[in-house]
């Protein structure tokens, strides 16, 4: 019986599928958190849960409800895993509770800081992240938001000894590290697991997973011949053959430099070990299709080699025919490259070292705010709507808190914390998409106008309500305040950002006739943590006089927090 | 004769000169690629060191050490730059020591 069960829990460590507790990210392998059998030799400081929540201030213990899904760590020993890796990529989300601090442990001992420093203002050994080098930037959330920490790490290297690398470390979406070299006191040569250590206060993981990084092949290309048709290299069809033959590699430079060319390669795929292999092309061209077995795997029209496209197809062991369709820009060096990846594998190219020349660096333009707040107009691109929002300013201060409003409607579309803009699609060359990115950590606000006439507290919020923006002025320091007509009342806002977050002051002109409401938040879950302080999803938290009469209503399958605006409100935001 | 030989050898190559479509240039064999330095920076570099942590130290002549990280362009491309010293007398040598920095600066 025991070995049944043994057996079954492997199948359900093995097969991602069946373990329900939580779903694999992209390519990555879950550690199935249903009982601790998944980690070596555990320590009473480490439990499961099924929910927990944290203030993110203060003294007080998490509130941890029982269940599973969620591994909570207190200090004391370490926790060991019982897969071994020496080169891995690695997920997690994590939630630190105020002033807690605590290590992950990858192979070699190599320990990356995670903690609650959202307050910390320049990066530094204590910030989350920290891994022989300061982070780029503090991209760390408050205590009581899940964060997320995406990583790949190469325990040794096979032309320098004793070191590793942490390839990038990616915490809340924003590249904190890149190529950073680690000593390490021998180099390591077996697999080893990883640990989590918690050295005060709790945190908590939840969807932790790995990528085993292998240096197997197991798709080989063999058998491949190719033509060369000489069509211009837009014409949808392709006839007249240039030149054909057999070829040992897979490469576009068969085209001997012609100018104008359709290449396609057609040939044998050997796949030795069945599963999902992920498909990357990256070309300079406006064509390149890759077809297996006659289905389309990838296909993407223009492109420069400074881009990725991905195509995911599930292949059985045996032999494939496969079959690419590859043209170039006339005024443009040839380039074409194919990449595959697996689960369990590193992922390889398939293309010969001179098919894909070294792209040109990404150039990078950005506005930094030195003394006073800075102020840019663009489009903004916001929540993958279809449209961009034209009549956007971002406003970046050097307190480090930034946000962007849409005039037209008067929205706080997004603010964020860290450097303040890319501006590199507006003034690099011709700047034609004249967007503005934010370069730190996001949180994505409301599309709706952030002011609104309603007739009650329960009314429907409009998208886009009767407002007009009639302008700003700066204050002494710089921080611009925007004038608005709603309705038939005149209202100002001001945001101010100083070290605990964005404040924003609403404020009527005049005698108001006590009908207009402001949006402070709209989201999936909106939670009262206590009076006065409320939490968004894991976006941010909001605070409030705890006399304010917010009202927390339901939307659709949405929640929204509004506040009444009468004479002066204030409220601040923070994450 | 003689010149029959020689006009056939000249015509021979010329043939070979144009089956021969593309000259080759150094950068198909050796790649110069120039890191992009934000606008800000002025990059008048005196002294370069690589650092074993993979950073790349540079000393400019306007008196500043710059860390810059991920100089091979590796992963998403995009270097980071952050400023170690200021104010020195036009550093333009560097020189790493494993705790610290030695700078040689123009003397006149």
């Amino acid at each position: 019986m025991q070995k049944f069960i043994q057996k079954c829990s492997l199948l359900i460590l093995a097969c991602p599928i069946i373990a329900l507790a939580q779903t694999g990210k992209g390519n990555y392998t879950p550690i199935p958190l249903k009982d601790l059998s998944t980690f070596e030799a555990r320590s009473n400081n480490w439990s499961l849960a099924g929910n927990i929540s944290t203030p993110p201030t203060g003294t007080s213990k998490p509130k941890i409800s029982s269940g599973e899904g969620i591994l909570v760590g207190t200090p004391g020993n370490p926790i060991t895993t019982k897969f071994k890796a020496g080169d891995l990529g690695l997920s997690l989300e994590f939630m630190v509770s105020p002033g807690a601090e605590g290590y992950i442990i990858l192979p070699g001992n190599q320990k990356i800081r995670i903690s609650d420093s959202s307050r910390e203002k320049e990066p530094n050994t204590l910030t989350s992240g920290y891994i022989g080098q300061f982070p780029v930037q503090n991209a760390a959330k408050a205590a009581g938001l899940w964060q997320t920490l995406e990583l790949a790490y190469d325990a040794s290297l096979p032309q320098i000894k004793n070191s590793a690398r942490l390839n990038y470390l990616s915490l809340n979406g924003v590249t904190v590290l890149e190529t950073v070299y680690l000593p390490t006191t021998t180099t390591i040569s077996d697999a080893q697991p990883i640990s989590l250590e918690v050295t005060k206060g709790s945190i908590a993981f939840r969807n932790i997973g790995y990528q085993l990084l292998a240096s197997r092949k197991p798709v080989v290309l063999n058998n491949l011949t190719y033509k060369v048709y000489s069509d211009k290299w837009d014409s949808k069809t392709y006839t007249t053959v240039a030149h054909e033959g057999k070829s040992e590699n897979f490469s576009q430079e068969v085209s001997k430099g012609m100018r104008e060319f359709h290449l396609v390669y057609e040939g044998n795929m050997e796949v030795n070990e069945a599963g999902d292999y992920i498909f990357t092309t990256i070309y300079s061209g406006p064509v390149l299709e890759l077809e297996i077995d006659g289905k389309n795997v990838v296909s993407s029209g223009e492109s420069t080699s400074q881009e990725t496209h991905m195509g995911t197809v599930n292949l059985s062991q045996g032999n494939h025919k496969f079959k690419v369709h590859y043209s170039r820009f006339p005024w443009r060096q040839p380039a074409m490259g194919l990449r595959v990846e697996k689960a369990g594998i590193r992922p390889y190219d398939l293309h010969v070292l001179s098919s894909l020349p070294e792209p040109e660096p990404k150039p990078y333009i950005s506005v930094i705010p030195e003394m006073r707040p800075e102020m840019v107009r663009s489009f903004v691109f916001f929540d993958q709507e279809k449209y961009k929002r034209t009549h956007c300013i971002s406003v970046g201060s050097p307190s480090g808190w930034n946000y962007t409003v849409d005039l037209s409607r008067g929205a706080l579309l997004q603010a964020w914390r860290g450097q303040f803009a890319n501006v590199t699609e507006m003034w690099y060359e011709r700047g034609e998409p004249q967007l503005l990115s934010p370069a730190g950590l996001t949180t994505k606000i409301s599309g709706k106008s952030s002011l609104a006439v309603l007739s009650n507290a329960n009314a429907a919020w409009p998208d886009s309500s009767d407002i007009n923006f009639l302008g700003y002025k700066l204050d002494k320091a710089g921080n611009p305040g925007f004038s608005y007509m709603v309705g038939s009342e005149t209202v100002s806002d001001k945001m101010i950002s100083d070290i605990n977050g964005i404040t924003r002051t609403f404020q009527i002109e005049g005698t108001g006739k006590g009908s207009v409401f402001s949006l402070l938040a709209s989201g999936n879950d909106i939670v009262m943590v206590e009076k006065g302080l409320y939490q968004v999803d894991n976006r941010y938290y909001i605070r409030l006089d705890k006399k304010a009469s917010a009202v927390l209503r339901n939307s659709g399958d949405q929640k929204e927090l509004i506040l009444p605006v009468t004479g002066t409100v204030s409220y601040t935001m923070f994450w | 004769m003689k010149n029959i030989v020689l006009t056939t050898l000249i015509s021979l190559g010329f043939v070979s000169a144009q089956a021969q479509s593309r000259q080759n240039k150094e950068d198909d064999f050796y790649r110069i690629i120039t890191i992009p330095i934000p606008e800000n920076i002025k990059m008048e570099v005196g002294g370069l060191q690589a650092l074993p942590d993979g950073r790349l130290a540079a000393s400019t002549r306007r008196g500043e050490v710059w860390m810059i990280g991920n100089p091979y362009l590796k992963g998403d491309g995009r270097p980071s730059f952050s400023r170690f010293a200021s104010g020195l007398h036009e550093p333009l040598g560097l020189l790493y020591r494993g705790k610290d920095f030695l700078i040689l600066s123009v003397v006149k």
